[in-house]
């Protein structure tokens, strides 16, 4: 966990009210209602937060380049603070919405690629980034019966965040909202590994997310007009199990949702691992995640 | 095979497949796997495979745990036990085919 210099930042409020009376407010209150004062709070956020606003309007500079005009890219960081927060108030309602209604809003696309690369029988990968609907994806595998789990951090990794944000309201976070409904694996644990390869062997899911460096195993690569690291250990299972490498994207909400299986990826044969790691197979899944980005640049999550 | 052959076979796969710079009499039975020489748990799903060539055995989903991947002792007890239970599945399989 990283430390900052804050001891307390006014996020630290904000999160506070999400976490602990929205929170409860959102249990009793309706679907309908909740999700009108999620569009207030993501109005008021969007007109707070001028400087997250800036920051995602230089990252979005770097990514689309000059064809972009400021107004276009003024409207998107809005758009993106929006999005997120109303991904997050989706969280807390999530699981009082039924499977049918649910299902309902949605529209998932290119699922032969999904089946069959199930087909193969190794297990599956599906690769994807922070996108708002990541938990659509998760409850729709589940509905659909294809056992699967997440690959995440156990604690959050903000250089940004306070000391309270860091020590309290992050760990709070992940014990009432991310590890709710389905138990995510964290790459913390001794066992990950067996655990990775045991649901691969069973020809079960794993979802990796490629946009956080979270793996021991990182490689620098060029990504949207700037260098970011990678996670490459994922790889080396791959070349070791022979799994399926599924790109997917998941963005929207309960309200509405769409779900897109790519083709599983030909990854470049190798003689070794490690060439295997760095024979371009990275880049050519860092291509497909910017791709995914720069098609729905507001519903990344970690912009 | 005695349990040392198994042990020493073992040895010789986290060498070669971890591509590890280190004398074999330097593993320890007992010491963590998760812990030994850098191994992390991507390592452990590459030693996984290496073990499954080297003694032409599956290791079913199910037995892939932390108390079996425990130490080299363990994996020992279990590479043994597995190649036993593989020979006997085998002989049953050849004894019903002549029947």
């Amino acid at each position: 966990m990283t430390t900052s210099d804050r001891f307390f930042s006014l996020r630290d409020i904000g999160i506070f009210f999400y976490l602990v009376p929205f929170r409860m407010a959102a249990s009793v209150l309706p679907i309908g209602a909740t999700r009108f004062l999620g569009l207030l709070m993501g109005y008021i956020y969007s007109a707070l937060a001028y400087k997250r606003k800036r920051r995602i309007q230089q990252r979005l500079r770097t990514a689309l380049g000059n064809s972009t005009t400021n107004d276009e890219i003024r409207e998107l960081s809005r758009r993106c603070l929006l999005n997120a927060v109303a991904c997050h108030v989706d969280a807390l309602i999530l699981n009082r919405i039924g499977t049918k209604e649910l299902l309902g809003n949605g529209k998932v696309s290119g699922l032969e690629h999904f089946k069959n690369a199930l087909l193969r029988g190794k297990g599956v990968l599906l690769v994807t980034g922070h996108f708002t609907g990541i938990k659509m994806v998760s409850r729709f595998l589940h509905e659909s019966g294809y056992p699967h789990f997440g690959i995440v951090k156990r604690h959050a990794d903000d250089p940004g965040a306070s000391w309270i944000e860091n020590r309290y309201l992050s760990q709070y976070w992940a014990k009432v909202i991310d590890r709710t409904g389905h138990a995510p694996v964290f790459v913390e644990d001794k066992d990950v590994g067996l655990r990775i390869m045991k649901r691969l062997r069973e020809n079960g899911i794993v979802i990796i997310f490629i946009d956080v460096p979270f793996s021991q195993h990182l490689l620098t690569r060029p990504f949207l007009g700037a260098e970011q690291a990678f996670p490459v250990g994922f790889l080396r299972i791959v070349y070791a199990t022979g799994a399926a490498v599924v790109p997917m994207v998941g963005i929207g909400n309960s309200s509405a949702f769409t779900i897109c299986f790519e083709e599983a990826v030909n990854l470049r044969e190798a003689a070794g691992k490690d060439e295997f790691v760095a024979k371009k197979n990275i880049d050519i899944l860092v291509k497909i995640l910017e791709s995914q980005i720069l098609r729905e640049p507001s519903h990344w999550l970690l912009i | 095979m005695s349990i040392e052959d198994v042990k020493d076979r073992i040895v010789e796969v986290m060498i070669r497949e971890l591509e590890l710079t280190i004398n074999p009499d330097d593993v320890h039975g007992t010491g963590r796997l998760d812990d030994m020489f850098g191994m992390d748990s991507i390592a452990i799903t590459e030693l996984i495979i290496g073990i499954e060539k080297e003694f032409n055995i599956k290791i079913p989903a199910e037995d892939l745990t932390v108390e079996i991947f425990q130490d080299l002792e363990t994996l020992t007890e279990y590479v043994k036990k597995r190649l036993h239970d593989e020979t006997t599945m085998y002989i049953e399989g050849q004894d019903k085919t002549q029947c």
